[in-house]
């Protein structure tokens, strides 16, 4: 009955390589955060230019399994790809990139980092975007004010965003950052922030004691929102800001509510620019920068 | 016996074994040029090292009846004690020690639990996976540990290994398991320890009654098993160069399926190294052959599920046979 | 008088052994019946047949009259039966109804959802039967003691289901087993009302004197035989116990050996636990000592104590030095022990004859780093092996594929492996074919023989009398009587067991 079953899988396993087989470049997009929207966003976009380059995308999702990822990409180099297009940070994956250095293939960070192994990577730039929703906090409260900012060091994109929104509101000598708060991610960073948030305001009750809230992604943002109606503080205009531009902060901010402002990045330009510099490289063997931003645009409801 | 329920026999045990070479030869068949070389295998083994010693570890505690959820936490908990030792400056070996320390006692802690408190397996491996994960998070606070912070030679270490011809070497992390392997087969069959647990497991009541010290070994086998899943969280750490608080998680369940896939390679399904290193390997080649044959990643996983409850269904059928 | 039920030329056998040899048995309505018959004599196998969990390899069936098959019987509802087994265990944490009704159609409303007050009412009405008022239905069985929850698993077969005909027959096997009197009397009334109302009822039990007090007919079991079937007020305790015991096919012993060492091996002084009150007893050098008794009278508790696995107050000495049983010690102090459960306590079963043979001695086969010498093993296990005759392809076999005698064959080499001074054996032939029984019965007497000293518990009491120098009479943890074996008829030992006085046996 096994034996049965092999035979099965092995029919279908003929089977299915077999509509593949095409004279073409092929590519190898490797994550293993394809659940996350923003990464679904660019994989999406980059197959979408691939397809009409007419190239071959294979998508290898190792389901937050970086190791995974790592012999994944072993065993893409192994088949001589034209290149790899990866969205992890380069440093916790040094053994792949050094494999697919060894099997002369190129890898191209999609929104990943910097890395010497990386022919080229494009991305957001993570300190232009901070600096956007800083500066509009800034100019909302005219200068003046106690701020509360959620960060998440950990994970050094996210990190740098915090890094300089930080220095901007201390760079203004009446912006007070009143809290720095990382949220817990057991239930969710939105429900953990939203509980951050309430003890923040329970901490100051009185009106006024707070002005703006900056968030480093959206999740915090959206949860904080939620902790000032709950507390029925929303009259006090705290300007909310986030980043990223999910499609649940759009809506908050079209509604007009607490949340003003969160930054979209452009996912469908990353991955386009993404494949532009991969087809340029297999053209003519170079790029002309390995680091590329992609112009990042400040969301107020006014552009909804 | 006649000829037909010798051959039974034989497809009984070696029938998964016989599954895995059909895997092999299929993936060849389909990748002739890239699948069967040495460098492809080479992979393979080094893809497989860090599942392969927690798997063999695990082995022994499964032996023994038990059974522990918390080697994946544990992975991730002692390669994150090193790591956090390491950017605070403490020897290369001194980290290394303690890394393994941490998980010796992890495993005294789950053992007590469990053989002498008397909690399930289950239920004291449950709560430590837990506690494990929590202590990683805390000690790292959340952060991935990476670049200047991690000893280049930690790195260097899953990179390099023996040469064998030119540009092709045996990986030190294919060694490291093979070590394994060797020491695990040495204890489990030649140890008066080895052998004893193989009792505990197959009769706890009837080798107390034989006045073996069964809470005594089960203990041993969990401290094993915990010095078992530091070697593979450092061994991780080496991989990636770099730690992460949840890297090694994923780690438990490949153990576990292996063990369980190992187990229907023994006359009296009792987990057995050779099944658990099948069972590894039949992971890494669906994996890596799979990626080669460029099928899509979640359909791999379906597969690979299924061929895990294929191979148990087939000798639990033949079992009741019998 | 046309009988309810009659069973005659019942046949069946395990493999080519032969448990019931033709038995008949006729149960009349409105009659307690009871059946008796030693270990191994078949009743169990009779009611597993009447319950269809067995078929009879041979049967015929008469149901008030009519020639039908007892399949036909059960299934067409002419033959309503209940079972109240020794061993029911209740679920702890579901309610006093919920136990009672267990894998019974639970009243429903709409037939979905438990109707609680009907489930209640059905509850109070059975327990009812057994003269039971204060139970509450909706109670938890945790919360009750060990004879009420017994009382409930006994009301269960006193439930009316709906669309169900009433029973016409009950079967008690040994119902009191774990009943104190008074809970006894009420199940004794409820048995005498059942009676009242027409049904049959089949009642299993050793005991003699419940047998006398409540039952109307005796049949009596020996070896698969009817040897008795008579109205109970014809007959006498000691005909009873005759024909339960009767001339059985003899066994053969090997003869003990006529002089007894004078040396004390183990004495025990004041012993008591939990189970056991204030034992005293010495066993010699090359004595077989047998523990007789009925179950539950302490005898096994007596061999777990000296393994080291009960507490205990009192003074035990071995060869003449105070001895406190610790069980990590127990082989290495070179005694030995055989359990009663072969295969839960005795072997593990996924392992191999040699593995079985040595396991408690592995560790003495190992170097200082706890490497074995395998070759070394291999060949004791060899000798060992050889040692006990047993039938199989050789030490690398794995036990589950040997015979029941073959296997107890393999825990009698772990016992002799390392030359115990003391061998505890509990029912060292239980589920033990004839032949290798004889086998058996060999060892032990070379055993001791050889100088070392047996205590052995069996519920064989031609065992107990062809083999052992001297038994001890266990009754509620005490020591009732000390016999020489030699002479001593099973009859009366089975009396002295049961409690007879002394006055009645010697008459």
């Amino acid at each position: 009955m096994r034996q049965n079953l092999f035979i099965f899988t092995g029919i279908l396993l003929l089977a299915l390589p077999q509509f593949l087989f095409a004279q073409s470049r092929t590519l190898a997009v490797l994550t293993p955060f394809l659940a996350q929207p923003g990464t679904q966003l660019m994989v999406e976009g980059f197959e979408a230019a691939a397809k009409s380059k007419g190239w071959q995308v294979d998508v290898i999702d190792t389901s937050g399994d970086v190791a995974a990822l790592v012999s994944r990409m072993e065993d893409v180099a192994l088949q001589k790809v034209d290149a790899m297009v990866i969205n992890v940070d380069p440093s916790q994956i040094r053994n792949g990139l050094l494999a697919a250095k060894d099997a002369g293939i190129p890898v191209f960070g999609m929104d990943s980092g910097a890395d010497p192994l990386l022919t080229a990577n494009v991305t957001s730039n993570g300190y232009v975007m901070a600096a956007e929703t800083a500066t509009y906090v800034v100019d909302q409260l005219n200068g003046t004010g106690n701020v509360v900012m959620f960060i998440f060091e950990p994970y050094p994109p996210v990190q740098k965003r915090g890094a300089i929104a930080e220095s901007i509101f201390n760079n203004e000598p009446d912006i007070k950052i009143i809290e720095k708060i990382t949220p817990s991610f057991d239930r969710g960073p939105l429900e953990g922030a939203r509980n951050a948030m309430e003890a923040v305001l329970t901490a100051n009750p009185t009106k006024g004691s707070i002005q703006a809230i900056w968030a480093a992604w959206d999740d915090p943002a959206l949860g904080a929102e939620q902790a000032i109606r709950d507390a029925g503080r929303e009259d006090e205009d705290i300007v909310i800001v986030g980043i990223d531009a999910t499609e649940q902060a759009r809506d908050r901010i079209a509604a007009r509510g607490n949340l003003k402002a969160t930054v979209a990045q452009d996912f469908n330009g990353i991955a386009n620019t993404v494949a532009n510099t991969v087809e340029q490289y297999l053209k003519s063997g170079s790029v002309s920068r390995s680091q590329i931003y992609v112009s990042a645009k400040l969301v107020t409801a006014d552009d909804l | 016996m006649t000829v037909s329920l010798q051959l039974a026999s034989l497809l009984r045990r070696y029938g998964t074994f016989l599954g895995f070479l059909l895997i092999v030869s299929f993936f060849w068949s389909q990748r002739p040029e890239t699948f069967m070389t040495t460098r492809n295998w080479l992979n393979i083994t080094q893809q497989v090292s860090i599942l392969c010693v927690i798997s063999l570890t695990m082995t022994l505690v499964m032996v023994g009846g038990d059974f522990d959820l918390s080697v994946g936490s544990m992975a991730s908990l002692s390669g994150m004690i090193a790591a956090v030792l390491w950017q605070q400056e403490v020897s290369l070996f001194g980290a290394l020690g303690a890394a393994i320390l941490v998980g010796g006692f992890g495993g005294v802690f789950n053992g007590v639990l469990v053989a002498y408190a008397g909690l399930s397996a289950f239920v004291a491996t449950l709560g430590t996976l837990t506690i494990f994960s929590g202590l990683a998070l805390l000690v790292s606070d959340g952060k991935t540990i990476f670049g200047r912070a991690i000893p280049e030679i930690v790195g260097d270490f899953s990179r390099g290994g023996i040469s064998l011809t030119e540009g092709i070497q045996l990986p030190n992390l294919t060694l490291i398991a093979v070590s394994v392997l060797i020491f695990m087969g040495i204890v489990l069959q030649n140890t008066v320890f080895g052998r004893n647990l193989h009792a505990v497991g197959g009769n706890r009541e009837a080798s107390l009654l034989a006045g073996v010290p069964v809470a005594r070994l089960r203990l041993i086998a969990f401290v094993v098993n915990g010095v078992g899943a530091a070697i593979a969280g450092l061994m991780l750490v080496s991989r990636l160069s770099s730690a992460n608080p949840t890297q090694g998680d994923g780690l438990m369940l490949n153990a576990i399926a292996s063990v369980f896939v190992g187990m229907t390679m023994s006359e009296e399904g009792e987990p057995n190294l050779f099944g658990t290193l099948t069972g590894v390997l039949i992971l890494g080649v669906l994996s890596n052959g799979l990626t080669q044959l460029r099928i899509d990643t979640y359909v791999q996983q379906i597969l690979t599920g299924l061929i895990i409850i294929a191979a148990v269904l087939f000798s639990r059928l033949s079992l009741r046979r019998r | 008088m046309i009988p309810f039920l009659h069973l005659s030329n019942l046949q069946k056998s395990f493999g080519s052994v032969p448990v019931l040899r033709g038995v008949e048995l006729t149960l009349f309505s409105g009659e307690i019946h009871g059946l008796m018959g030693e270990n191994g004599a078949g009743k169990s196998t009779l009611i597993k047949i009447l319950s269809g969990n067995l078929v009879a390899d041979s049967i015929t069936c008469t149901l008030n009259g009519e020639s039908l098959s007892l399949a036909e019987a059960r299934q067409s509802g002419q033959l309503s039966m209940r079972f109240i087994h020794q061993e029911l265990n209740s679920i702890a944490h579901l309610s006093v109804a919920e136990n009672l009704m267990l894998g019974k159609q639970l009243p429903t409303w709409a037939k979905i959802f438990v109707n609680q007050q009907k489930l209640s009412e059905l509850t109070r009405v059975a327990l009812a039967e057994l003269g039971i008022t204060y139970i509450d239905p909706k109670q938890r069985m945790s919360h009750l003691g060990a004879g009420d929850q017994m009382l409930v698993k006994l009301g269960s077969a006193f439930v009316v289901e709906s669309g169900k005909p009433a029973a016409q027959l009950y079967v008690l096997d040994e119902p009191t087993a774990s009943l104190m009197p008074s809970e006894t009397g009420k199940l004794f009334a409820a048995l005498e009302r059942l009676k009242q109302k027409g049904s049959a009822i089949l009642y299993v039990s050793h005991r003699l004197d419940e047998i006398f007090q409540i039952t109307d007919r005796i049949t009596v079991l020996q070896d698969g035989r009817n040897t008795m079937a008579e109205k109970t007020k014809m007959l006498k305790p000691q005909t009873v116990v005759e024909a339960m015991t009767g001339r059985k096919i003899s066994q053969h012993y090997p003869g003990r050996s006529d002089i007894l060492s004078k040396e004390v091996l183990l004495s025990v002084q004041d012993l008591r636990n939990a189970k056991l009150k204030s034992l005293n007893f010495s066993l010699h050098k090359g004595e077989i000592l047998g523990l007789a008794g009925l179950g539950g009278s302490g005898r096994s508790e007596v061999l777990r104590t000296l393994l080291g696995i009960r507490d205990f107050s009192g003074t035990l000495s071995l060869e003449g030095n105070p001895w406190q049983p610790k069980l990590q010690n127990f082989w290495q102090e070179r005694l030995a022990f055989i359990p009663e459960e072969r295969r839960s306590e005795g072997l593990v079963l996924n392992q191999t004859v040699a593995t079985n043979s040595h396991l408690p001695f592995i560790s003495n086969f190992g170097n200082f780093l706890g490497l074995l010498f395998q070759q070394k093993l291999r060949q004791e296990s060899e000798e060992a092996w050889s040692r006990v005759k047993v039938q199989g392809t050789g030490i690398t076999q794995r036990i589950w594929q040997l015979s029941g005698g073959n296997q107890q064959k393999v825990l009698f080499a772990r016992a002799t492996w390392d030359y115990p001074k003391l061998l505890l054996l509990d029912e060292p032939t239980r589920g033990v074919d004839v032949g290798a029984k004889q086998e058996i019965y060999s060892l032990i007497r070379q055993a001791s023989q050889e100088g070392k000293s047996v205590l052995m518990v069996s519920s064989e009491l031609g065992e107990l009398i062809g083999l052992c120098d001297r038994i001890l009479v266990l009754r509620d943890g005490q020591i009732y009587h000390e016999l020489q074996a030699a002479g001593l008829r099973e009859a009366d030992l089975l009396a002295y067991c049961q409690g007879v006085r002394a006055a009645e046996i010697t008459e």
